[in-house]
């Protein structure tokens, strides 16, 4: 049984993670509550473990299975974003040191799915290239590439407007 | 000196603190004496601290009201069903002599008042709104349709006749319950408002009559000889309690010498 209380515990961080993959708050957060019921559901399929996911890596597996259901079925359909939602002109002209975070949720959103989720978890959430792994289904080696490559487009998507020229990657 | 140059995957790694202490060490080296490598990494690191200034301030708003329902209230049918019938708010028992009486209780239904219940309220509300085909065998072939169900429940079973109560029989249909058959006659008024009666084979222990609203529609439940019974439709609960009195009055009064129930 999953208590009550740990499980509020974990919203905000899913809320965090669901709005940085689909930036629409109400979309966001009915990725996250869809995940609380399945997880509800399926509770008495979670054990805590040694070497297992914890609860916090469990939530996020569940998430992130619905997400790429979700994305698969509108995968036919073009998404459906409000007018007041696209583009970095939503975002708050925010600067953090030497980004703006306008252009970076902007380079984020062109970042393929499997990238930005990998970038997402590890960078922003914290989790291990192990249990980032585990959340994603997919060996550890597979989460370093999307890294590598994710962070290094955001990089250089940022880099092209604020600093000089960068060495090409080969 | 620095060593071999690192990888994508360990300056990555570095970034990350995925490295062991040596690696990290010689990344470290590394980046003393490679400039550009050292401002990736910056960069990178940059990258991360623009996320969370981007989000973190989501994990500061108040968590959304429906987010917290989420985690009261399993969505499955079954746990819905329960909840709202273990908050069943009154209980009928039935008094001597035929009288009734109202004791205000909060006692819990079990799950098999509960399954039963939700299959009758669930058959109520599939067939009762039916124009065309309400019931498999009409009231006109009343004896056929008696003979019938009571052979597939496996124990004698009539419909009462609802007439005193202002409810004309129209008909009755075989449906399944679990993994058992059951049956449910279906009455009509003059206004051509429909009530039905579910009868399941089901021992209970229960003496008392449950009352229970979902919607506009309300259902009386009950056990009695070996059937677990639901009395569903569209009405005032007091206007279900006449039609179960009714049932009890009838089903008292014509046992004598007869092999059905009711």
């Amino acid at each position: 049984m999953i208590g009550r209380s740990e499980l509020l515990s974990h919203i905000p961080a899913l809320r965090r993670y669901a709005r940085a993959l689909l930036r629409e708050p109400d979309r966001a957060d009915d990725l996250v509550q869809d995940c609380l019921e399945r997880a509800l559901g399926k509770g008495h399929l979670w054990q805590p473990r040694p070497g297992g996911q914890g609860l916090r890596g469990w939530l996020f597996t569940i998430m992130h299975n619905l997400h790429i259901d979700q994305a698969r079925r509108r995968t036919s359909m073009p998404p459906e974003v409000p007018l007041e939602a696209s583009g970095p002109l939503a975002e708050p002209a925010r600067q953090s040191d030497r980004i703006a975070l306008g252009e970076l949720a902007a380079a984020l959103d062109r970042l393929p799915d499997d990238q930005r989720q990998v970038l997402l978890l590890v960078a922003l959430e914290g989790f291990s290239y192990r249990d980032a792994a585990d959340v994603m289904g997919v060996p550890i080696g597979t989460v370093m590439s999307r890294l590598g490559r994710g962070r290094e487009r955001l990089r250089q998507a940022l880099a092209g407007e604020s600093t000089p020229p960068l060495r090409r990657v080969k | 000196m620095t060593g071999p140059r690192p990888t994508e995957g360990e300056i990555n790694a570095y970034v990350d603190g995925e490295l062991g202490p040596e690696a990290q060490a010689q990344v470290e080296r590394h980046l003393g004496a490679e400039a550009e490598d050292a401002r990736r990494v910056s960069e990178y690191r940059a990258i991360g601290e623009a996320l969370h200034a981007l989000y973190d301030p989501i994990m500061d708003e108040p968590v959304p009201a429906r987010l917290v329902a989420a985690t009261e209230r399993p969505r499955s049918a079954a746990l819905v069903w329960t909840m709202r019938i273990a908050a069943v708010l009154a209980l009928l028992v039935v008094g001597g002599a035929g009288g009734w009486f109202l004791r205000q209780t909060t006692s819990v239904a079990d799950a098999s008042q509960i399954a039963l219940a939700r299959h009758a309220i669930e058959a109520h509300r599939l067939y009762a709104v039916e124009v065309r085909h309400p019931v498999e065998v009409a009231a006109d072939e009343e004896a056929h349709m008696t003979a019938w169900l009571s052979r597939r429940l496996g124990k004698p079973i009539k419909p009462p006749a609802l007439a005193g109560a202002g409810f004309k029989l129209v008909g009755g249909r075989l449906l399944p319950a679990a993994d058992k058959p059951a049956a449910q006659f279906m009455y009509e008024n003059a206004g051509g408002q429909r009530l039905t009666l579910y009868f399941a084979v089901a021992a209970g222990s229960d003496d008392s009559y449950r009352y229970v609203q979902d919607g506009g529609t309300q259902a009386l439940f009950w056990y009695i000889d070996g059937f677990g019974c639901a009395l569903t439709g569209e009405f005032q609960r007091q206007d279900l309690m006449a039609v179960a009195r009714e049932i009890y009055r009838q089903r008292g009064g014509d046992t004598g010498g007869q092999t059905y129930t009711w």
